[in-house]
């Protein structure tokens, strides 16, 4: 299928600032969905609220725009009445962990297939700039007019500790690992997660002096490193880009599926 | 002329708001009284945004559908507006990007000229908006200097170079002999008037319209001293406030409809424990996300009856920024007189419009709560006549202070006891007579217009702006109730009781405020009801009205 298909152009141009990494990431994931030749029915998109979430009006399959920070409970609700469908969850960074946080670790704990994005920016984009627990400390925001003391999570070591099987992270700067872990995500029975760093010029940009969306993108190039390089090994500070957990453990939907099967032995 | 309606549109992201409050500093500076509306999407770039400056020598409330002046930076403004503009009106455009009849100027070539951002355009809009309305230059230096933050020089300099351009004013705003007032949207008003009532931390979570609360107050840490935090969500927003109440904070928090539904436990945490907790629930149109950056009336229902079990709360409904100040600092006190959880309810129209402010604050002063005499041994929950109980917070060495959300004895150790429950209940709900009396001192229903008509239009919030101009114009009586829990029955009685006609008037799809009274034995004869997520104009209600009435 051709990438064009998979989108409503009529509501095109997007929203997005110019420079937004949203686009981007809605590129890769797109590309890696005609990579594997999915069709628009077999896919369901739920998202929640902000910037990041209205990905889901772009694209042509079943989507769910939710509401703030909800998207992953709704879709679980999906995924356990329709098990053979694939579902999509991108979320911004606070959407998924500021006020979806307790769904986000409910959902990994449970291993349920879902594919998890959380669009990094580091900031509320929507709203108007507000500090995300994923801003750390010294970060300026609109609610940190003098600067942010909140320390912030490591998504990836969150969901590794929440039980993710699946554990993932890329940048807009790198759109070919970003399209193949989205892939790679897909294809993963379980709850995989990938994060992606994605820019905000308009409002991390501008608070924090990071320079034009191009700066901003080449910082992800120049402050990653791919997962246990030399490069981290010197410098502690590079963030890892890569694949951290791929495991196989039995998924929720398939457990629930055996349960029903005892239950009614003999039935 | 001493009116003027003004429209500045462009796309998100032209600086209209910020060019519509330089427009409005402008006219305040030469005594004008203003009104400020801001209509945008809920999109950070493109989209149709315009904001209406209403400009008038008497104090005003409200805009108009109908202009004097468009300024249009981008085509969409001059198209969709066209048909607002009165006989004598015109349009100011620019002309790289709008073909329209009117005065065009090419904004972007002067900026080019000057070397400017692209954003000066909007200065270059004012500069030429100022000649048009025959302001002089001095003037408008001035108001720059004092209202830009960056690139003061280049700013005037592109300012007077489209000033210059336009020759001859179209319309001759005299300076008016009026001392100018402060310009203050609702939300600051809010702000302001926790922090005269005593505001020690402000907790909320970003949503829109409410969050230029947390904006403002943020920003302002270093001079009025409030404490403000943005947790990870509304559930934690409203516990946090209820913790620093316990602990002897003053505590507010503020969000719109849908975080509101996530503050509902709380809210009954609140009821149990008798915690004072200000809520600031701005409304926007729901269900659910709704309509973001719009304006409904749509959550007084839920908040009047949000909660679950019985206990006492306040909702007060401001429709202008004095109202919303002293409401706001009412409040507060209330809450903590009697240990209860209050609401201000505001909406977008109320909160994000800019009003000449005319408050006293001298009107509100923090009023120390009832703190436990040291006596015998400290029981939070002490069953008093008017059902009272003095305070005392964790640190005091002679107390422990024991809260919590089961039902409990005059300690606060949880109770299954039939008598004790049956004691405790009477005791919260006994606080019903102290708090009418309280709210009896203050003027709890507004009456506009003229006193004398036997036709009412029957109002709450932010409409009431309208209202008040239609009504003075047909010679009606206009009724606003402040407080809409406890309802203030009798003087509502006494507003409604000769009205031959009651219209109730109301920016929601149902007719709430309507209801609410009908249930009390109150009966609306008619019901004009706006629900495309807009407010009431003065001209759009006049035409409503004179339907009903004729
Ligand atoms: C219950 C509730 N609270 C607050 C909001 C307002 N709101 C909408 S989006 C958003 C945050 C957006 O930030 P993020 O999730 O990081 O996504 P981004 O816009 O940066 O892509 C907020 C606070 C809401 N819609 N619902
Ligand atoms: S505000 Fe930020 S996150 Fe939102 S569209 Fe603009 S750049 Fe993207």
């Amino acid at each position: 299928m051709a990438i064009k298909d998979y989108l409503r152009e009529r509501f095109f141009p997007h929203l997005w600032c110019s420079g937004c990494g949203h686009g981007i990431v809605l590129n890769s994931l797109l590309r890696a969905l005609a990579d594997l030749g999915m069709s628009k029915n077999e896919i369901v998109m739920v998202s929640g609220i902000g910037c990041s979430s209205r990905i889901s009006g772009y694209v042509d399959f079943h989507t769910l725009h939710t509401i703030h920070g909800r998207a992953l409970a709704f879709a679980t609700g999906v995924k356990l009445s329709r098990p053979e469908l694939n579902l999509l969850v991108p979320m911004g960074d606070g959407d998924a962990l500021a006020i979806g946080g307790n769904h986000f670790i409910h959902a990994a704990r449970r291993n349920i297939d879902l594919t998890a994005i959380v669009m990094n920016n580091r900031i509320y984009g929507m709203t108007g700039g507000q500090y995300s627990p994923l801003s750390g400390q010294g970060i300026m925001a609109t609610t940190a007019p003098y600067s942010n003391i909140d320390y912030d999570f490591d998504t990836v070591e969150l969901a590794k500790a929440a039980g993710a099987t699946f554990v993932a992270r890329s940048t807009t700067y790198h759109t070919q690992q970003m399209t193949k872990m989205f892939r790679q995500a897909i294809l993963h029975e379980g709850f995989a997660m990938v994060e992606i760093l994605s820019q905000c010029p308009t409002y991390f940009g501008r608070k924090n002096r990071a320079g034009s969306a191009i700066d901003m993108m080449e910082s992800y190039k120049e402050n990653t490193t791919p997962i246990g390089s030399k490069s981290k090994m010197e410098n502690p500070d590079l963030i890892e880009r890569g694949i951290f957990v791929q495991k196989e453990v039995p998924e929720y939907c398939n457990e629930y599926d055996k349960i029903i099967e005892k239950a009614m032995k003999g039935r | 002329m001493k009116e003027i309606s003004i429209l500045i549109g462009g796309k998100a992201g032209d600086g209209i708001r910020q060019a519509g409050q330089t427009v409005s500093t402008l006219l305040n500076r030469i005594g004008y009284r203003i009104f400020f509306y801001d209509d945008y999407p809920s999109l950070i770039r493109g989209g149709h945004n315009f904001s209406i400056i209403r400009a008038s020598e008497k104090r005003i409330i409200a805009h108009k559908d109908s202009v004097d002046i468009i300024v249009a930076l981008n085509k969409d403004t001059a198209e969709k507006h066209k048909s607002r503009l009165n006989a004598e009106g015109m349009i100011l455009y620019d002309s790289k990007a709008v073909d329209t009849e009117g005065v065009g100027i090419d904004f972007m070539q002067i900026v080019k000229q000057l070397d400017g951002l692209p954003i000066m355009r909007n200065t270059a809009a004012i500069g030429a908006l100022a000649k048009v309305l025959g302001i002089e230059w001095p003037v408008v230096e001035r108001v720059m200097k004092d209202t830009i933050e960056k690139q003061v020089a280049l700013n005037l300099n592109i300012a007077q170079l489209a000033y210059e351009k336009v020759g001859t004013s179209r319309f001759v705003i005299e300076k008016l002999d009026q001392k100018s007032l402060p310009l203050v949207s609702g939300n600051e008003a809010i702000a302001l008037g926790a922090v005269r009532a005593g505001l020690n931390m402000y907790i909320a979570y970003p949503m829109t319209p409410a969050s230029a609360i947390l904006h403002y107050l943020a920003a302002h840490e270093d001079d009025l001293g409030v404490v403000t935090v943005h947790p990870e969500s509304e559930i934690a927003v409203a516990l946090m406030a209820l913790g620093a109440a316990y602990a002897g904070a003053r505590s507010m928090v503020g969000t719109s409809g849908g975080g509101f539904a996530l503050m509902t436990e709380a809210l009954s945490l609140a009821g149990q424990g008798e915690f004072p907790v200000v809520f600031i629930e701005c409304q926007r149109p729901g269900p659910s996300t709704g309509v973001p950056t719009y304006t409904m009336q749509g959550d007084l229902s839920f908040v009047v009856h949000a909660g679950h079990g019985e206990f006492l709360k306040v909702v007060l409904a401001p429709g202008d920024a004095e109202e919303a100040f002293y409401l706001t600092g009412l409040a507060m006190n209330l809450a903590w007189k009697f240990h209860i959880p209050t609401f201000v309810l505001s909406d977008k129209h109320l909160s994000e419009s800019i009003f000449s402010f005319a408050a006293d604050p001298d009107k509100i002063k923090p009023e120390p709560p009832l703190i436990w005499d040291g006596q015998g041994k400290y029981k939070r929950y002490l069953d008093t006549q008017d059902g009272i109980s003095p305070l005392a917070f964790p640190g005091d060495p002679a107390a422990t202070v024991k809260v919590t959300s089961y039902e409990h004895d005059e300690y606060g150790i949880t109770t299954e006891d039939p008598d004790q429950i049956a004691r405790m209940q009477e005791k919260r709900l006994r606080k019903k007579e102290g708090l009418i009396d309280e709210l009896a001192k203050n003027e709890q229903v507004k009456i506009y217009g003229n006193r004398e008509s036997k036709t009412v239009l029957l109002c709450w919030g932010s409409t009431k702006g309208a209202c008040i101009e239609v009504a003075e114009q047909l010679g009606l009586k206009v009724v606003q109730p402040l407080v809409l829990k406890p309802l203030p029955i009798d003087p509502l009685r006494q507003a409604l009781s000769d009205a031959d006609m009651i219209i109730g008037i109301e920016v929601n799809a149902t007719g709430q405020l309507a209801k609410l009274l009908s249930g009390h034995g109150f009966g609306i004869d008619h019901m004009i009801l706006r629900y495309d997520a807009r407010p009431f104009t003065v001209d759009g209600l006049l035409d409503k009205v004179k339907e009903v009435i004729s």
